[in-house]
C-alpha cells in the first residue's frame, strides 16, 4: 500500500529514489553549503562586481592593434608548438606506462602498483607549479614549459590509457592468447587495436587541453602566448588583450572541429 | 592412437564451485568427439583446461605425449586450435589479420611489433580463407561480418595454426540452426579430410547425434556416458542421466533437445 499516489515513479522496487542516491545528493549539497563560505563564494559580492566585469568587457571593445598581429602569430605558434610537442612526447611515454598501469596488461602486480603511484605523483601538482620548478632549474623560455607540460600530461594520458585498456573485451585477448601468443603479441594484436578508439579520443582531448595549458604556463615566463597575455593585462593594453583572447578562442575552436572530424573518420 | 590423455583431472574454482570432478579420458587422433551436456555441466571447463586457459586443481594432461605445464603451455597452445561460442575475434582488425594471429607463435617480437608476416603465412591464410569459403571478405573488418562468417574466420585462424586438434567450445550456440549445421559440417569436413581431431562441446543432442563419432556425456562435472552416437540412441536412459538435475528432475532443455533430435 502506498501512502501517496503519484503519477510518476522511479524505476526502483518501491517506486522511490534509492536511499543511497538520496544520501549522495544530501552529502554533495552539505559539502557545497559548508565550503561556500570557506572559499568566499558570496552571491552578493558576485552581484556587486557585475559592474566591474562589464566595465572590463567594455574596455575590450576597442580598435585592435593590427600591427601587433605578426608578434601575436609568432607567439601563438610557439604556444601551439609547445602543445603539440608535449602531447607527442607524452603519447610516446604514455603508451608503455599505460600498459604497465593497467591490471589486465601489466606483467606483474608490483609493476602495476609502482606505475600507478608514479602516475599519481606526476599528476599531483598542476602544470604551472612544475613550470615554476623547471624555470628555476633551466631558466626562462619554452624549454621548462615543455618539460612541465610533458610531465603532467603523461601522468594524465597514461592513467586514461590504462583505464581504456582495462575495459578491453577480455574474450578477444583470451582468444589471441589461446594461439600461443606472448605478452607483446597480446598487446599489439588484441589490446591496442581494441582500445584504439579510446586512445585516439584521449589523444585529441589532451591536445585540446594542452593548448590551453601551454597558454597558462606562459604566465610564469615559460614562453608562448601566455606571457603576452599577462603583460597586456598588467599594462592595461586592451587593444592587444582583445586580439590575444580572440586568437586563443579561435585556435581552441578550430582544433576542436578538426579533432572531431578526424575522430569520426577513424572510429 | 591417443592424442590427448586426461588423468584424474579436476577443477575447483576459487569460490569453491567444483566444475569438474576427477576425470580420466583419452581422446583419439582423427576422431570427431562431442562433449554433450546441459549448461553449467563443466564442458567449457574441460576444454579450457586442455589448452591451459584454466589450470587444473589436480591431475595431469598429456597432449601428444607431452605433459601440459606452464613452461610448454605456449608451445602446446600453438598446436591446438581453439574456437569459442562468441567467436572472440579482434573486432577492429580485418579478417586477414585475425587469421594471421594464428601464426603469431612463429613470429619474432619485432615482426609482431610491426605487423610483419612472411609470404608463407599469407599463403596459408589464403588457403584457410578459401577452405572456409570467405576469400572475398579478406580485407573486411571482422566486426562487419555476420555471426556465421565470424565463426568461419575463427576456424580459419585455427587452421593456419596447422593444429593436431581443434577444441570447439559451444561453436554453434550463438548461431541460427541453418548456420549452425553449416559450421558443424565444416568442422566435420576438416576432421575427416584434413585429419584434424575435433573435440567440440555442444548442448544440442540433435547435432551430437548427427556429427559425432563419439559422445562424452557430462553432467554436474562428471562423465556419465562415453560411447558412440548409436549406443546413446539405443540407451535413452543414458541420455536422461546426462540431463538429470541434482533433485532428480530433468533439465528443461532435455525435452526440447530430444524432440529436435527425433
Amino acid at each position: 500500500m502506498r501512502a501517496l499516489t503519484w503519477k510518476w515513479h522511479w524505476p526502483s522496487r518501491n517506486g522511490s529514489l534509492p536511499l543511497s542516491f538520496i544520501i549522495l545528493l544530501l552529502t554533495i549539497l552539505l559539502m557545497l553549503g559548508s565550503t561556500a563560505s570557506l572559499v568566499e563564494v558570496d552571491l552578493v559580492r558576485i552581484f556587486k562586481s557585475t559592474g566591474k566585469l562589464l566595465g572590463f568587457a567594455q574596455q575590450l571593445i576597442t580598435i585592435p592593434e593590427w600591427s601587433y598581429l605578426p608578434t601575436l602569430g609568432t607567439k601563438m605558434l610557439e604556444t601551439l608548438e609547445i602543445a603539440f610537442l608535449c602531447t607527442t612526447l607524452s603519447l610516446i611515454l604514455s603508451l608503455p606506462l599505460g600498459l604497465l598501469a593497467a591490471r589486465n596488461s601489466s606483467p606483474h602486480l608490483i609493476v602495476y602498483h609502482i606505475s600507478r603511484n608514479l602516475l599519481s605523483l606526476m599528476r599531483a601538482l598542476p602544470e604551472i607549479v612544475w613550470a615554476l620548478v623547471f624555470v628555476s632549474a633551466v631558466g626562462l623560455g619554452p624549454l621548462p614549459g615543455v618539460m612541465a607540460l610533458t610531465f603532467v600530461t603523461t601522468g594524465f594520458m597514461a592513467k586514461i590509457f590504462a583505464e581504456s585498456i582495462e575495459v578491453v573485451n577480455s574474450k578477444a585477448i583470451e582468444s589471441v592468447a589461446a594461439t600461443g601468443s606472448n605478452w607483446l603479441q597480446l598487446v599489439t594484436f588484441a589490446i591496442l587495436p581494441e582500445a584504439f578508439p579510446d586512445l585516439i579520443s584521449t589523444f585529441f582531448y589532451i591536445i585540446d587541453h594542452n593548448v590551453r595549458a601551454a597558454t597558462i604556463i606562459g604566465l610564469v615566463g615559460a614562453g608562448g602566448i601566455g606571457y603576452e597575455l599577462v603583460m597586456s593585462l598588467r599594462l592595461f593594453n586592451y587593444s592587444r588583450l582583445m586580439l590575444i583572447m580572440l586568437s586563443i578562442y579561435l585556435i581552441v575552436t578550430i582544433l576542436d572541429r578538426l579533432s572531431d572530424q578526424f575522430r569520426k573518420r577513424v572510429i | 592412437m591417443s592424442l590427448i590423455q586426461i588423468s584424474q583431472v579436476s577443477k575447483q574454482y576459487e569460490n569453491g564451485f567444483r566444475a569438474l570432478h576427477p576425470t580420466t579420458l583419452t581422446i583419439n587422433s582423427g576422431e570427431f568427439t562431442v562433449i554433450l551436456g546441459p549448461s553449467g555441466a563443466g564442458k567449457s571447463t574441460l576444454l579450457r583446461l586442455l589448452n591451459g586457459l584454466e589450470t587444473p586443481s589436480s591431475g595431469q594432461i598429456l597432449i601428444a605425449n607431452r605433459q601440459l605445464t606452464l613452461e610448454n603451455q605456449r608451445r602446446l597452445r600453438a598446436e591446438i586450435g581453439m574456437i569459442f561460442q562468441e567467436f572472440n575475434l579482434v573486432s577492429r582488425l580485418n579478417v586477414m589479420t585475425n587469421i594471421l594471429i594464428g601464426r603469431l607463435y612463429h613470429r619474432a617480437w619485432w615482426e609482431s611489433l610491426f605487423y610483419l608476416f612472411p609470404k608463407k603465412d599469407y599463403d596459408l591464410a589464403h588457403w584457410a580463407l578459401a577452405r572456409v569459403d570467405l576469400t572475398e571478405k579478406a580485407w573486411n573488418r571482422a566486426s562487419k561480418l555476420s555471426g556465421g562468417q565470424q565463426q568461419r574466420v575463427a576456424i580459419a585462424r585455427a587452421l593456419v595454426q596447422q593444429p593436431s586438434v581443434i577444441l570447439a567450445d559451444e561453436p554453434v550456440a550463438s548461431l541460427d540452426p541453418i548456420t549452425a549445421e553449416e559450421i558443424m559440417k565444416l568442422l566435420l569436413e576438416i576432421c575427416k579430410n584434413d585429419g584434424v581431431t575435433v573435440l567440440a562441446s555442444l548442448h544440442q543432442v540433435g547435432l551430437a547425434f548427427q556429427f559425432a563419432d563419439r559422445i562424452i556425456g557430462i553432467n554436474r562435472g562428471q562423465v556419465v556416458f562415453d560411447g558412440t552416437a548409436e549406443q546413446l540412441w539405443i540407451e535413452q536412459d543414458k541420455l536422461q542421466t546426462i540431463y538429470r538435475r541434482e533433485d532428480g528432475s530433468l533439465d528443461e532443455s532435455f525435452n526440447m533437445e530430444v524432440a529436435l533430435a527425433q
